[in-house]
């Protein structure tokens, strides 16, 4: 295991353990930032209350000699999709905005488990759609590099807190991309599970084959032990699964000799030159730790984009169909001639442009005529694209390639070309269609650019372990 | 069999799907959705040149048909209701319908 860097949410949660630190103050100073900091970047939605005495508790137990967990003291900003009881959870959406979950989602009580802090709700694109965080009923986050800049999405939130140090870690969800895509924005580290590895009762679903919860850190041992704190097998989720592999916190070697590392080549056409450089570098760095690299095709990646979105917004038709006014979800307080005014005219003003157009091509897709030219295709495409990762996972230990294939853009840029926005996440979508692991992190501190490193089904030690490695040569964190 | 183009008369009415989906749409926002709705589509529509023959049917059928036994969990009905914005009597109360 390398050195713990200082300052790192591990070297806090030890030092707090170790009561060489206060709880009280550390989230004291965390609060204190939020405050000076939120006016200009809008991470959060909302702030957690009554933080500060359960931190007092926290040092209280320390005092009192209790073993404390994982993620002792530590500040954790929750993305605004995943339940939390007794704090609104709006997934950004005026549709929400009463709504008071009753229970926990399984991360939250997991990391409460482990003796993390929930500090609040961060902002995000709307039930998850887009890859801005500028599709929000609360207005849009700004990238902590530069506030004129979109922080990607839609777990931007979460990736601007943890970035300006507004939490110390935080969880975003990961449809297609929504966390890797910020963390390379906001040149951090975050990671996609395999699906089923982390629960997901209690994420408010948008697309449920596609989508898992992640963790955000600013480094690599950060984001692990998040995860860490969060993965295991639970009943409440259906498709949860029971595999599990080793600790991933614990030792590996220190060189990557041996490693097979595969390039994806259709990853790495079409990227803008100044990413496509600094992957080409990062990939010679991988190489001067002891690993091999070759070129692949995975050829089924050409039809990858289509088959995701025809499926997430398939999902999604059907998965927001129960926000209604009255079952779920806002009122509009008209009430005309017949129910299907009723609904219409609450899910019209419920609903933001971005989620509206997706839930009318959702219903497009599916219905009689279109439903084997679009649904079926779809979902034959992404048979074809798990076989191909499954057949180069077979060749080589991990596959990589950039998260995204251009910088952060301006706000507003592209924000009425729908298209334009879908075509961002070329590089992300074929992980969440073959339901693999993946690790976005920075080629280089504060350079908005991520290193994608996929791994094979339960593969998430191997590529934390290869991310951890270049971590540490370019000194990272 | 000859495929339809999407521009070609195929797409229904944006009208119409509005309604499928139980979104009550203005004039303007039609006007602005459709052009970027047709553009999506558009693009959706490369799918159709996959060869689906070298696709096996069970890769497919599998995928259609992943499911398991559901968990069963109950709440308090006193809780549920409180999330409720109108009640009588023990049950959410609907809007009165002309």
């Amino acid at each position: 295991m390398q050195n713990r860097r200082k300052n790192s949410a591990y070297d806090i949660a030890s030092k707090i353990r170790n009561g060489e630190e206060s709880c009280e103050e550390h989230i004291s100073k965390i609060l204190e930032n939020i405050k000076q900091k939120e006016p200009t970047f809008h991470a959060y939605i909302r702030i957690a209350e009554n933080t500060v005495d359960a931190a007092r508790r926290i040092d209280q137990r320390v005092r009192n000699g209790e073993k404390l967990g994982k993620l002792c003291g530590l500040g954790i900003a929750i993305k605004d999709n995943i339940s939390t009881k007794g704090l609104q959870t709006t997934c950004a959406s005026r549709m929400l905005l009463d709504y008071v979950p009753p229970y926990d989602a399984t991360v939250v009580d997991l990391i409460q488990k482990e003796d993390g802090i929930i500090l609040g709700k961060t902002n995000m694109d709307e039930f998850g759609m887009g890859s801005t965080t500028e599709f929000s009923f609360f207005g849009p986050t700004k990238n902590p590099l530069d506030p004129a800049l979109v922080p990607g999405g839609s777990s931007g939130g979460s990736a601007a807190a943890v970035s300006l140090f507004e939490a110390d870690l935080a969880l975003g969800s990961d449809t297609g991309g929504s966390v890797r895509c910020p963390a390379s924005f906001c040149s951090i580290v975050g990671l996609k599970p395999t699906y089923g590895r982390v629960s997901r009762y209690g994420l408010i679903s948008y697309a449920s084959s596609l989508e898992q919860i992640g963790p955000l850190g600013r480094n690599v041992d950060d984001c692990a032990l998040l995860f860490d704190s969060i993965e295991c097998y639970d009943k409440m989720d259906s498709t949860s699964l029971r595999e599990r592999t080793k600790d991933n916190q614990t030792s590996s070697p220190s060189d990557l000799t041996g490693v097979r590392i595969g390039v994806i080549k259709e990853f790495m056409n079409g990227t803008a030159d100044k990413v496509s450089r600094a992957i080409y570098d990062a990939i010679s760095v991988l190489e001067s730790l002891g690993a091999t690299s070759e070129e692949v095709s995975l050829p089924s990646l050409s039809l990858a984009l289509s088959s995701y979105y025809i499926i997430a917004m398939s999902e999604a038709s059907s998965n927001l169909a129960r926000y209604d006014g009255l079952r779920y979800g806002h009122e509009s307080g008209f009430s005309g001639e017949d129910w299907q005014h009723f609904y219409s005219n609450n899910r019209a003003h419920g609903f933001g442009d971005e989620v509206k157009k997706r839930l009318i091509i959702g219903t497009f897709v599916l219905i009689a005529g279109y439903y084997e030219r679009f649904y079926l295709k779809a979902q034959q495409a992404r048979s074809k694209v798990r076989h191909d990762f499954n057949h180069q996972l077979k060749n080589f230990d991990v596959l990589v390639g950039p998260t995204m294939p251009l910088l952060p853009f301006r706000q507003g840029e592209k924000i009425t070309d729908p298209l334009a926005l879908y075509l961002c996440d070329i590089d992300t979508v074929p992980a969440n269609l073959a339901g693999i692991p993946s690790i976005s992190i920075p080629v280089k501190a504060g350079v908005p650019i991520g290193l994608q490193i996929l791994g094979p089904v339960l593969g998430e030690e191997k590529i934390i372990h290869v991310a951890r490695l270049y971590e540490g040569a370019t000194s990272l964190g | 069999m000859k495929k339809k183009s999407i521009r070609k008369n195929s797409l229904p009415n944006i009208a119409a799907l509005a309604d499928l989906a139980k979104i009550a749409l203005t004039q303007s926002e039609m006007k602005r959705f459709q052009p970027q709705i047709l553009e999506v589509l558009e693009y959706f529509e490369r799918i159709a040149d996959l060869d689906s023959d070298t696709t096996s049917d069970n890769e497919v059928s599998k995928l259609l048909q992943e499911t398991r036994d559901d968990t069963q969990f109950q709440f308090a009905s006193s809780t549920i209701m409180k999330l409720a914005k109108s009640k009588k009597d023990g049950f959410v109360k609907g809007p009165r319908i002309a």
